[in-house]
């Protein structure tokens, strides 16, 4: 029978498009399995997240506990692969709480309903610091342009969001993001390795574009990454003088979110789409849970 | 459209070992385009596309990678046949496919293992003077079959702790070096490790091509023709047992377990 085993594409309705995350639900375990054993399977399922999920217990504020995998190491927080475990949840899980808490190592997170069928995450404002604020965001222009291939129009600011003192390079055109090939090699070797790239967007229904390249967490670009929203929104919803905007990572595959400003909160929210149902099976290796409630 | 899909630890001294590949057996055939994006989503070494038998009890199979189709692939081959013998339970013993590497063979050996048939690997003596940079050591024989180097070290200590220098490996024209040497226990024949050019510093888990083209050397070198029993030194490892069969081809008996089934929508 096994263990239910989800991939779901995160901040998209399309398949293939979003940002991929295995989500696997241990709701009913008493404790978690050995560290290297979710190492492994997440090893195994080879997405860039993994998520695990355990029923909290009785007395904890959260509904669920929520651990996030790359196939390298465990991470203290991923958008996207939560919005995922919120989606597996509601849509095969049979749960319909219309806020869902998950304790993780970055404390509370939590997925909620949104408009028109979207999951939203709540996350905090981080509006992004000009350069000289802070002593150490500092990029040398020439490095930059050497590794990215181009020179931001703007000033560029900084951000903690990702790394600390992660650069957020202001372009002029959407045509401009879209034509950055970036020397992963070269941009590693910047700060942390993380730049964002942003733009108005051509699309007279995005409000801005962006993409988020990180070989300094080995990832050279990630599809689409909802924490970088956390300063791209504040820049642009002051920019562009409006509190709710639609976004769009213009990565290879390409992704969706809404932004909605609330006071020193984000609401980012998306689509999620499932691709794939089904079961592992890892004899006594992994105990089974109960099957998933039928939906 | 729903797809069915597995996903198989082939050549795997246990679960969570070996060499994954997905295995999916759609209903009706699909466009390339279609199995290239498919195998990209699911971001494994290899996709293996299994169709509905032919009128012979044959099945076409195609293997697809994030980077196309490929010409050929051991693993993904033995997972197809895991599921359409062990998992399905049906077809007999054995299963013919059909594919743009000729027919291969997978059938049940005993004990719930495998094995694959495919043709021997021929060799050519070969001198590559990037390998000494790329491997860090002097190899004492390099061959080359037509895709891949072969590497013969000393020991097997000296396979094991082989650090590639990804830049100068990725220089070699070949898919990669296969570093192999005689085994320094009494379980094994000998040990190899596959370390592909691209993507830059890939290591294969356990590789069918590569014992193809090193049994008919260690079938030779040892005078054993048939059990051969090698290691492929991988983090995930890889465990085959190796015959040099007549008519040029090469036998590879293993383990293959299913880490996942379900369904796949498109």
């Amino acid at each position: 029978m096994g263990t239910p085993l989800y991939r779901i594409d995160a901040f998209t309705q399309k398949p293939f498009a979003g940002n991929p995350a295995a989500v696997v639900p241990l709701l009913d375990l008493d404790a978690w399995p050995a560290d290297d054993l979710l190492q492994a399977i997440a090893q195994e399922n080879n997405l860039s997240e993994t998520a695990y999920l355990r029923t909290a217990p009785a007395d904890s504020a959260a509904d669920y506990l929520l651990r996030w995998f790359t196939p390298a190491i465990e991470v203290n927080l991923c958008g996207h692969a939560t919005l995922a475990s919120g989606h597996t949840l509601r849509t095969h899980l049979g749960v319909t709480k219309e806020r869902i808490a998950f304790d993780t190592r970055s404390g509370i997170v939590s997925v909620e309903q949104g408009e028109e069928g979207r999951l939203t995450l709540d996350f905090p404002s981080t509006p992004p610091r000009a350069e000289g604020q802070d002593a150490e965001d500092h990029v040398d222009p020439a490095a930059l342009c050497a590794s990215l291939g181009d020179l931001p129009t703007e000033p560029i600011a900084f951000s903690d969001v990702a790394r600390e003192h992660t650069p957020i390079c202001v372009f002029d055109s959407e045509a401009d993001v879209r034509a950055l090939r970036p020397n992963f090699g070269a941009l590693a070797t910047i700060g942390h390795g993380v730049v964002i790239a942003t733009a108005p967007s051509d699309d007279p229904d995005i409000d801005f574009v962006s993409r988020f390249f990180a070989p300094g967490a080995g990832i050279d670009e990630d599809p689409v990454t909802g924490s970088t929203h956390c300063a791209l929104a504040p820049y642009w919803a002051d920019r562009l003088g409006k509190t709710s905007l639609r976004a769009r990572q213009i990565s290879e595959r390409t992704g969706d979110l809404w932004c909605e400003l609330a006071g020193d909160r984000v609401r980012i929210s998306g689509y999620c789409v499932s691709t794939f149902e089904g079961s592992m099976d890892l004899g006594s290796l992994l105990p089974d849970a109960p099957a998933p409630a039928a939906r | 459209m729903r797809i069915e899909l597995y996903q198989v630890d082939a050549f795997a001294p246990d679960p969570l070992g070996g060499n994954p590949a997905c295995v999916a057996l759609p209903d009706s055939t699909l466009d390339d385009s279609a199995m290239l994006a498919i195998a990209r989503e699911l971001n494994q070494p290899m996709t293996a596309f299994v169709s509905a038998p032919n009128g012979d009890g044959s099945r076409r199979l195609r293997w697809f990678h994030e980077g196309g189709e490929s010409a050929f692939c051991g693993h993904a081959t033995f997972a197809s046949g895991h599921v359409l013998l062990n998992v399905l339970d049906g077809a007999g013993d054995a299963v013919e496919f059909d594919t743009i590497a000729g027919r291969l063979r997978v059938e049940r050996a005993g004990e719930g293992l495998l094995s694959l048939t495919v043709p021997a690997l021929p060799l050519e003596p070969h001198t590559e003077p990037r390998l000494v940079g790329a491997l860090g050591r002097e190899p004492l024989e390099v061959y080359r079959s037509e895709h891949d180097l072969l590497a013969v070290l000393e020991t097997a200590h000296d396979v094991a702790t082989i650090h590639a220098n990804t830049k100068v490996l990725r220089s070699i024209e070949a898919r990669g070096v296969v570093v192999t040497a005689p085994a320094d226990n009494e379980h094994l024949d000998f040990v190899s490790r596959f370390l592909g050019t691209l993507p830059e510093g890939y290591e294969d888990a356990a590789t069918g091509s590569a014992h193809a083209m090193m049994t008919p050397y260690w079938s030779k070198r040892l005078g054993i023709t048939e059990g051969l029993r090698a290691a492929q030194l991988s983090p995930r490892g890889g465990e085959f047992v190796c015959d040099a069969l007549e008519d040029n081809k090469v036998r590879l008996t293993g383990q293959a377990f299913t880490y996942a089934k379900g369904t796949l929508t498109v």
